[in-house]
């Protein structure tokens, strides 16, 4: 009687969940990058680069771009040049150009959250020039053109100045009027695909650009840790105040000394000063490793290594309020001067325009202080 | 019917594993989805909402069994006897067994329509639920002591689930919390309502109480148990404030799943899909026990066998989930009980366990004045 009842529940069980559609790798055109082009009549050129896993064929990359006026219609059209159905779980990253923000055309990028297939964590990136190409071109050394731009991006995003941006960041952004996005922006060039840049974004336009060394700023102050290799140039003629040109033990005549450290650690503050005329502080604090100094520098003469911070503080103090100052100027408030304004000053009820006509008018300071923690394996 | 009912021994169970029980039957599939009706009145206040909920609930606990302390040994369906008297008790009883009816079917209904979202789009709705009321039938044929098995496994499912929350604080960020009270407090106390839906199921004590072995203990795991939903429904609620953006939170309709699909194992990724999956043994709970309530009462009013009357329960629960479809309908549903649990779990409770006071001090005095009489 048991042995019935069990062979029974086996039977319906077997019988109620045996007819559903399965997916077998072998038989999945797994995407790994899309890219966006927009064109002007508002519709996309759409790029995928896809990975099959077919025993007897060797080259498994493929890339296929078709016209479409939506992300899912591309997906049709894609699904309909392909042999085997495309397979969204992968996804990895997606490519804009910059006519998508030039057109407005951003929403597509947005629903794509729509679909529980897409994960959160997808990583956006802008291509400076068009996506098809940076995704088609034919590469001699490249054996999939999807994974390497997505390990490009995953190890500048995660261990370097590239700013995070993945999907739900780029949705959360956009949600909110009170911090704008900020993109890491890629670019053919020849054989190669290279980060070159952060673009700064003033709502859905593209207002101007930073550099790597601007985008370590940027993520120091939002709090995301990164590690950076930070290289200046200090005019020896500026040296003197700081006394930091008594310490160079050979002078080879050159009027410039190019100092290169490791950020080990930093941390930055963003302080409200006076919420009625908006006045922030900015505060950076740097552990640094000294790299590289292009002359021989006394670190064992006591005072030497005060002297450094000094030049360095002064110096870094300098490029950091030129980024701020580049911010307010393109009103690109990515580093959420805006959201930490409105979660200080209740009742701010800060809407869309309010903020980005106030942001500008804005006054904003910026320190950097460092502590040189070590100096390699030599002094 | 017996007001006082003390099951045999053999049907009995310790008072510690109500902890469980009150943890599965609060948290639930309502988990999935309850921060975005709380934001939508409460904005990024909506912790103290539910807070306040939270702390309700300790009161309604509090009273509920402080009345059933009362009794000695009695179930809802005993008092409302008790009380009443036979006939408006009846009517009370079978408004409690509908609406346990109704919130099985909804919550039946919820679960499958994750599962068909998120997992398998393609797979139709009768399938799974036939398959979840197959799986309850099996389960609640066991009785009570299986049920409260089962919330064991349930919690620990819950308690991994927890942790999982933990990665999407790594992109928190912590100034969408404030400034604190910046929503007035009408709309922190709406939210507080609101979060009737998630929180109901704990006056499934009503009706365990007889069970229980060592009722002495009832009142702290209880508490227990509440304290512990009340926890998780909090950091839960915080760290969907502080990850998505307002409207982002507000659109989405599963907030929790989605926080769940950022986590990244070298290995594993996606554990939504995990999680939804395995989150059927708590869903399963959920269903267990209000079936068994029902099915209890039918047996305590008109001593009907449990195990029939549970097989026709599923099917009425079946064609009750059946009948609506759309995700429109289901979020209808949802709202419309929602204003039951605050009604039946809270408020009415309360209001019982104020009668059922006042009527032992009338009693008490009549017995008294009674005896000094014929003294």
């Amino acid at each position: 009687m048991k042995g019935l009842r069990f062979i029974s529940v086996f039977v319906i069980l077997l019988l109620l969940s045996g007819c559903l559609k399965t997916n077998v790798l072998e038989r999945l055109s797994i995407l790994v990058a899309i890219g966006y082009d927009a064109k002007e009549d508002n519709t996309f050129k759409v790029t995928a680069a896809l990975m099959e896993s077919q025993p007897d064929v060797k080259d498994m990359n493929r890339t296929v771009s078709v016209d479409a006026a939506t992300s899912k219609g591309a997906r049709r059209k894609m699904n309909e040049m392909l042999p085997h159905e495309i397979a969204n779980g992968q996804l990895r990253v997606i490519l804009l150009d910059r006519n998508i923000f030039r057109l407005k055309m951003l929403n597509e990028v947005d629903v794509l959250s729509r679909d529980p297939a897409f994960g959160d964590m997808v990583m956006v990136a802008i291509v400076d020039g068009s996506v098809q190409d940076l995704l088609t071109y034919p590469y001699k050394n490249k054996s999939n053109i999807g994974v390497t731009v997505n390990s490009l991006l995953d190890h500048n995003m995660k261990w370097n100045w590239g700013p995070l941006m993945t999907l739900h960041e780029f949705t959360h952004s956009r949600d909110i009027h009170t911090k704008e996005l900020a993109i890491p922006m890629m670019k053919r060039e020849g054989e190669e695909i290279a980060l070159k840049g952060v673009a700064l974004l003033h709502g859905d336009h593209i207002v101007g650009e930073a550099t790597p060394r601007e985008g370590y700023f940027l993520k120091t102050m939002k709090g995301e840790k990164t590690s950076f290799l930070y290289e200046t140039v200090i005019k020896k003629s500026a040296m003197q105040a700081s006394g930091m040109a008594q310490f160079l033990a050979m002078n080879d005549g050159k009027d410039e000394v190019k100092v290169v450290f490791h950020v080990i650690q930093s941390k930055g503050t963003i302080k409200l000063l006076d919420s009625q005329n908006i006045k922030f502080d900015v505060n950076l604090h740097i552990d640094m490793d000294i790299q590289e100094i292009s002359e021989r520098y006394s670190f064992e003469k006591t005072g030497a290594v005060e002297a450094l911070k000094r030049q360095l503080s002064k110096e870094l103090t300098a490029h950091l309020q030129q980024f701020l100052d580049k911010l307010r100027k393109v009103n690109s408030d990515c580093v959420g001067f805006g959201e930490k304004y409105r979660s200080l000053v209740p009742h701010t009820k800060l809407e869309n325009e309010k903020w980005r006509e106030a942001f500008p008018k804005s006054s904003i300071q910026g320190r950097v202080d460092i502590d040189i923690i070590r100096t390699g394996t030599i002094e | 019917m017996d007001i006082r009912y003390t099951p045999r021994k053999n049907f009995q169970f310790h008072a510690f594993l109500l902890f469980f029980v009150i943890c599965n039957v609060q948290i639930g599939v309502g988990v999935f989805s309850y921060e975005r009706y709380i934001y939508q009145v409460s904005g990024h206040d909506a912790w103290i909402s539910v807070v306040l909920a939270g702390l309700i609930t300790h009161l309604t606990v509090w009273l509920i069994v402080r009345m059933l302390e009362r009794y000695g040994s009695t179930d809802l369906y005993g008092i409302h006897y008790d009380v009443f008297g036979k006939l408006a008790g009846t009517l009370l009883n079978c408004l409690y067994m509908l609406y346990y009816l109704c919130v099985t079917a909804i919550m039946m209904r919820n679960y499958v329509e994750v599962i068909q979202v998120w997992i398998f789009p393609d797979l139709p709705a009768w399938l799974v639920i036939v398959l979840l009321s197959l799986l309850t039938i099996y389960a609640g044929y066991g009785g009570i002591r299986v049920i409260i098995g089962m919330c064991v496994l349930g919690f620990i499912v819950i308690l991994f689930t927890a942790f999982l929350f933990y990665s999407p604080l790594k992109y928190a960020i912590w100034t969408q919390l404030l400034p604190v009270m910046e929503t007035d407090a009408w709309h922190v106390m709406n939210g507080a309502v609101r979060m009737g839906f998630s929180l109901s199921g704990f006056e499934l004590i009503l009706l365990l109480y007889p069970f229980i072995r060592n009722k002495e203990r009832t009142m702290l795991h209880t508490q227990l148990g509440v304290a512990c939903s009340n926890v998780i429904y909090l950091v839960t609620m915080i760290i969907s404030i502080v990850y998505f953006s307002p409207s982002q939170l507000l659109r989405s309709i599963w907030p929790s799943i989605n926080m769940l699909k950022i986590i990244k194992y070298p290995y594993l990724e996606r554990l939504e899909f995990i999680v939804v999956s395995v989150w059927m043994l708590v869903a399963l709970t959920g269903l267990l026990l209000n079936t068994w309530a029902i099915t209890r009462g039918f047996k305590r009013m008109w001593n009907w066998n449990q195990k029939t009357m549970l097989v026709i329960v599923s099917i009425i629960t079946v064609a009750l989930s059946l009948s609506f479809e759309a995700h429109s309908q289901i979020a209808q549903m949802n709202k419309w009980i929602g204003k039951w649990n605050v009604a039946l779990s809270f408020v009415y409770p309360m209001l019982l366990s104020c009668i059922v006071a006042i009527v032992f001090a009338f009693r008490r005095r009549k017995a008294s004045s009674k005896g000094e009489g014929s003294r």
